[in-house]
């Protein structure tokens, strides 16, 4: 038993040694530009990618493996520092939530850089020469390339460390990081800074990814669970602390190798596998250390935000002499089955349910003031709720709302955690949660069907008809945006926004922030769950793809198309995003990469929002003599 | 020499417009003191010449160039150094680490070594190897200046150097910059505290609301009652 747990603490140290090597990357860049790199993850898949090709050029041996190593790292760190050049570099003054959204336009734009270059299959790469056999300890094997990482990790951090504080370069960076503006006024340029430190962090995550090679293949699935384990990583040790990743690292690593290691435990006859815990084991220490330290083991509370309401409009109250649009949109959606065929009614099932989808976002988004990057979460846990209660014989009328309520009680629990967090870590740590409900409905075969998902999931007799599904849609989406829309201006709302806009005049005129952001977590999650459970009998079946990531990331496509502060906007948004894609994905397989360019495309030219960009030009012009 | 000329300075935050129409020079080896109450837009002025957060219009003629259009760091490499009112230490950096940050080479002459500015600043030798953020207030103050002088500037920006001092670290400071302008060095401070303005100031400026009231010796200033009761009195 002890054996075991010291082989499985020996595997957990090299896997950690892999993920602090990205953390360190993420973090120091985060340190110097306040930008956290979604892209990161996307750095690792890279390395792995090109150190792969390295290898089939020159062949195995040393030279194959190591030196395929250095030319990914060096290869990832110049597409890196290109990437600062002409992406990031124009995002430095913009909001948070905007520059987490243009990194995630590079997300999908080298996910599909990837599948175009090396094409859909996982790649297996080289193994280490002279280093493919075991060592046994305690009569175990180990493999001996597991021990070199083990010892890899700490020494690279070591060497990042003595490159901080030992060498001028190093002590400019830990002042920049600082105080970015007072270090410029002291000669340092800041630009050129900030390209070196963000290449240096690219090629961490790059040399990762070639590192990566012996323990899995090359495949398509990196970039996303990286980066998902890498954010954990990051809340879990403090951002921007170096000690901070590095034992982060090993307490998720090791955690997950001992659940691993103890396998299937018989409890009163029935048998637990804590193999298939993993993602739950690091969902815990997250949640304990959250607990005890919100702003991470090592990391520093942070200072209140103030005022980053500036540019947001106050939401007038809406006048009813002023809606007769809506009257027409209404009168059109009930025209349409009559004019359109029944593919273009299918199609507007979609967006209907999308709308809901992006306006429950857009609830927390915009009045809240809080970034989701895992609200798939939520619309993922309803669809799987819903097709679970149908498999099991529920009828329609029960499987619908056992949806919203699973969605709402996960919003629940994932909520408490949210509303402990602010700003960048908000976002790592939704993404995170995401990532975990994905990979338990990946995981979990006998409920959820694994990566096949659930089939033949129907509406009952009277809504088997599309036109009839359209209607059913129409009027309960309806009305679950009339009641987001009702909370927006009702106490609640209210709150909301007093404590999105000044978080600390709120609390000192008595408003409890946190409970009134959990509420409107659930409200938003429930709402979510409605969209999953009635996409789920739309489409008949259902898959993991449902609460990825990207489902996520669509989400926020939508609402920051449209606009986060107007409660149309989301809609709006829904629509547009819907149409596009329908016409894309008809047009090229490289969806990801048209909606990554666009996502980089918008946030550039509208650095402040659409409206805050609009309102700058004008406030420029009126300033003009 | 004229070494600093700002010809109808504005500047802005946001929408907010702080300074209007601001024009002053100071010459080399020359202290001018811009004085004025809290709001008045003493910092802003400093920030406007570092290309420092606010938005900024007119001309900043440093030695021939205009710095109007150029980014904090290269108004920096001309020789034109901030210590602002926070001080705005490095507090992670060791004292040594905070220098070795504002060390840039010289643009014509000796160059200031830590030593150099150690001797300005008795005090700092002892500390080389402590925290930025272990210092006392004096001690801070004291660092951002010998910061400044790392990067061998001819022309220093004071926001606010004796405020909150103990007198005997005003009186260290004080005599640190007879000795700057004795070395050809140009530079505007600012104070609320007129002593001090008197003892190390040899031409001021009076801010009031963005607008700049009165320029002139300080024996003027001080001959001017009514002046002095419209914008300094409290």
């Amino acid at each position: 038993m002890i054996a075991s747990f010291l082989i499985q603490t020996l595997n957990g140290l090299a896997s950690a040694s892999l993920l602090f090597l990205v953390a360190l990357g993420l973090t120091l860049i985060f340190g110097v530009t306040r930008v956290v790199n979604f892209a990161h993850g996307s750095f690792f898949m890279l390395g792995a990618y090109l150190a792969v090709s390295f290898y089939g050029y020159v062949g195995g041996g040393v030279l194959g493996f190591w030196g395929g190593a250095v030319f990914a790292g060096l290869a990832v760190g110049v597409l890196g520092a290109l990437i600062e050049l002409t992406i990031l570099r124009r995002i430095y003054r913009a909001p948070e939530l905007l520059q987490l959204i243009t990194t995630f336009g590079v997300v999908l734009l080298l996910k599909d850089v990837v599948l175009f270059t090396w094409g859909p299959e996982d790649i297996l790469g080289p193994r280490a020469p002279g280093l493919t056999g075991a060592v046994w300890i305690f009569g175990k094997p180990i493999p001996q390339y597991d021990l070199l990482l083990l010892v890899l990790g700490p020494l690279v951090g070591l060497l990042v460390w003595l490159l901080l504080t030992r060498t001028d370069w190093g002590t400019r960076v830990r002042a920049a990081t600082e105080d970015r503006d007072m270090a410029a006024a002291l000669g340092i340029n800041q630009a050129l800074m900030f390209t070196g430190v963000f290449a240096l962090g690219a090629l961490l995550a790059g040399l990762a990814g070639a590192l990566a090679l012996p323990r899995e293949p090359a495949n398509h699935n990196m970039d996303l669970t990286i980066i998902a384990d890498v954010f954990v990583v990051t809340v879990v040790g403090g951002l921007g602390s170096l000690p901070g990743a590095y034992v982060a690292a090993v307490i998720i690593s090791v955690v997950k190798a001992w659940c691993i290691g103890i396998g299937d435990v018989r409890v009163f006859g029935t048998v637990f596998s804590f193999s298939k815990l993993t993602l739950v084991a690091e969902f815990i220490v997250m949640a304990i250390v959250l607990i005890i330290r919100p702003w991470g083991l090592f990391g520093t509370p942070p200072a209140p935000q103030r005022v980053t309401a500036a540019s947001i409009l106050p939401m007038p109250v809406p006048d009813l002499k002023r809606l007769w649009p809506l009257g027409l949109v209404i009168l059109a959606l009930l025209a349409l089955p009559l004019i359109a065929d029944r593919f273009t009614v299918v199609l507007a099932t979609d967006i209907i349910i999308f709308a809901l989808f992006a306006a429950s976002l857009g609830l927390i988004m915009g009045a809240g003031g809080m970034a989701s990057f895992g609200h798939a979460a939520y619309f993922g846990a309803g669809a799987y709720a819903a097709a679970v209660a149908a498999k099991a014989g529920a009828p329609f009328l029960v499987a619908v709302p056992a949806g919203v309520t699973f969605a709402g009680a996960l919003a629940v629990l994932f909520g408490w955690f949210c509303v402990r967090l602010t700003g960048v870590s908000l976002a790592m740590l939704t993404l995170a949660f995401a990532q975990i409900t994905w990979a338990i409905a990946f995981q979990w075969d006998s409920v959820t069907g694994g990566s096949n998902g659930l089939v033949g999931v129907w509406p009952p007799e009277l809504l088997s008809d599309k036109t009839a599904y359209y209607f059913a849609t129409l009027l309960l989406v309806g009305g679950a945006i009339l009641l987001i829309w009702r909370s927006v201006h009702a106490p609640l709302g209210y709150l909301l926004r007093a404590s999105r806009d000044s978080r600390i005049r709120a609390e000192a005129v008595g408003v409890d922030v946190r409970i009134i952001q959990w509420r409107a977590i659930i409200v938003a999650g429930a709402a979510a769950g409605l969209a999953g459970a009635l996409y789920v009998f739309s489409k008949g079946s259902l898959s993991p793809d449902s609460l990825s990531i990207p489902r996520s990331v669509d989400a926020l496509a939508m609402v920051l198309i449209g606009g986060v502060q107007t409660l149309v906007g989301p809609v709006v948004g829904a629509v547009v995003f819907m149409t596009l894609q329908d016409w894309v994905v008809r047009a090229t397989p490289y969806w990801h990469a048209v909606l990554g360019i666009t996502l980089i495309l918008i946030t550039i030219i509208f650095p402040q929002g659409i409206v805050g960009t609009l309102r700058q030009w004008r406030q420029r012009r009126e300033a003009e003599p | 020499m004229t070494l600093l000329e700002i010809r109808d300075l504005d500047a802005w935050y946001g929408r907010a417009q702080i300074l209007f129409g601001v024009s002053l020079e100071v010459e080399a080896g020359e202290a001018a003191v811009l004085i004025g109450r809290n709001g008045a837009g003493k910092s802003t002025l400093m920030k406007s010449i570092m290309g420092l957060e606010a938005e900024r219009r007119g001309t900043i003629r440093f030695d021939g160039a205009d710095l109007i259009a150029e980014p904090t760091h290269r108004i920096a490499r001309r020789g034109m150094a901030y210590v602002p009112e926070d001080r705005r230490i490095f507090t992670d950096l060791t004292v040594a680490e905070n220098l070795a940050v504002g060390r840039l080479p010289p643009n014509s002459g000796e160059a200031w070594t830590p030593e150099a500015a150690f001797e300005l600043f008795p005090p700092l030798a002892a500390m080389r190897e402590r925290k930025g953020g272990q210092m006392s207030g004096g001690e801070q103050q004291m660092l951002t200046i010998a910061r400044a002088l790392m990067g061998n500037p001819r022309f220093l920006l004071l926001d606010e150097p004796s405020e909150g001092l103990a007198p005997v670290i005003v009186e260290v400071i004080a005599g640190a910059i007879a000795k700057l302008k004795a070395r050809g060095v140009g530079l505007l401070l600012s104070e609320q505290n007129l002593h001090f303005a008197r003892a190390v100031a040899d031409r001021a400026f009076v801010l009031d609301r963005g607008h700049i009231r009165f320029a002139g010796t300080l024996a003027e200033l001080d001959a001017d009652a009514a002046l002095k009761e419209q914008y300094l009195s409290i």
